[in-house]
């Protein structure tokens, strides 16, 4: 029997909105999810910094492309879950 | 027998280098008193810290340029240059400092004089200039298009460099490093007082990783913190990289892993992600010596 992740999909996605939020100075976290990195502010070089501090976070590892193919939070955090990376 | 130091120059720059045998020459043709303007000898001292290169530089070599030079080789090199990044701080004797911590960078004519004239004009300045990578394209991008050493040779003397060395803006490309803006993250060459230094404690140590990771991105952001301090960016000025190996800058196939391996070790150290300079810059116009104040 094939056990979860530890990790949730709701422990990665605030995890990512308040990193977001603190790398732009966001004044609040509120519906930021559903936008695309580039509209929030962030570059892709901050985007793929973000992916290698999350990978040390958590002990997984993003493939380069994946933030760029779906490039929100809630993208990312579901193309992990469909790696099994995370638990729904 | 060692050339006598001339007496306290206006400003320090440290330089580091590592296997620059070919852009370290260039990098203080760039520097001279024959290439830099209203910088006569006496104006600027030089100190080149080589971190472990295997034919490090020496002063005689250098001997023709008419530079205040010093150059140091560190006993014990790290992958990281910040040793000695701030080997070179403890010796400099001017007031004023800059560090370029990656020492193949040709500096425009007018760097050392505009960075002297703009810290002048606040007593707690972090005078900053901007990033070029010589060439077509940032060099991560261009190497991948063929864009070497013989070609940045020809670009070179396309421009007559070093005597058309005004024309450099013609053969850079500029390094935007915040989107939309023309802010900087870093500064390839960072002058501050000596006390802004001291207060920084230089460059932080904790970061070892090969070519220093985000250290020159962290003193920079922490320099931004200081209160009372102000930043200033120098426009119509700038360094430009020459293509060497670069960790970052000629990251040619690993840019990515590169970035992630930069970041984490930022985030270890500080326990939060890189952010970007608060402040708000105030701009220093090198031909007209106008500075224009936020807001203004």
């Amino acid at each position: 029997m094939s056990e979860e992740p530890d990790i949730t999909r709701a422990l990665v996605r605030d995890w990512m909105a308040n990193y977001i939020g603190q790398v732009l100075n966001l004044e609040s976290r509120e519906g930021i999810a559903d936008h695309p990195f580039s509209e929030l502010g962030m570059d892709s070089a901050e985007v793929v910094i973000m992916t290698g501090v999350m990978e040390e976070e958590f002990g997984f590892e993003i493939d380069a492309e994946l933030p760029f193919t779906t490039p929100t939070i809630n993208g990312l955090v579901d193309a992990l879950v469909e790696q099994k990376l995370l638990s729904t | 027998m060692p050339r006598p130091r001339v007496a306290v120059p206006e400003i320090s720059l440290v330089v580091v280098t590592y296997e620059m045998e070919r852009e370290l020459p260039r990098t203080l043709v760039s520097l001279s008193p024959d290439c830099q303007k209203h910088c006569p000898v006496g104006r600027c001292e030089v100190i080149v810290v080589d971190n472990g290169s295997s034919r490090p530089p020496r002063e005689a070599d250098f001997a023709g340029l008419g530079l205040d030079l010093r150059v140091e080789t560190m006993a014990r090199p790290s992958s990281s240059p910040v040793p000695a990044v701030n080997h070179g701080l403890s010796l400099a004797r001017a007031g004023l400092i800059g560090v370029m911590i990656d020492g193949a960078r040709l500096a425009s004519p007018g760097l050392l004089d505009a960075c002297i004239r703009a810290a002048a004009r606040h007593p707690r300045a972090i005078v900053a200039t901007p990033n070029y990578h010589l060439g077509p394209a940032p060099q991560y991008v261009s190497m991948h298009h063929g864009y070497d050493r013989a070609e940045e040779d020809r670009l070179l003397a396309s421009i007559d460099w070093p005597g058309g060395a005004d024309r450099l803006f013609e053969i850079g490309t500029r390094i935007v490093q915040v989107p939309g803006e023309d802010n900087l993250r870093e500064s390839n060459a960072l002058v501050m007082p000596k006390a802004l230094w001291e207060e920084l404690g230089g460059y932080d140590a904790g970061f070892t990783s090969h070519g220093g990771g985000a250290a020159n991105i962290d003193i920079f952001e922490r320099a931004c913190a200081l209160p009372g301090t102000q930043l200033i960016l120098i426009e119509g000025e700038a360094t430009f990289h020459q293509v060497h190996g670069g960790v970052v800058s000629n990251a040619a196939g690993e840019i990515g892993a590169t970035l992630k391996a930069v970041g984490a070790e930022y985030h270890r150290l500080r326990g939060r992600p890189m952010v970007r300079p608060r402040q708000t810059a105030w701009r220093f116009d090198s031909a007209s010596g106008v500075l224009h104040r936020s807001g203004n």
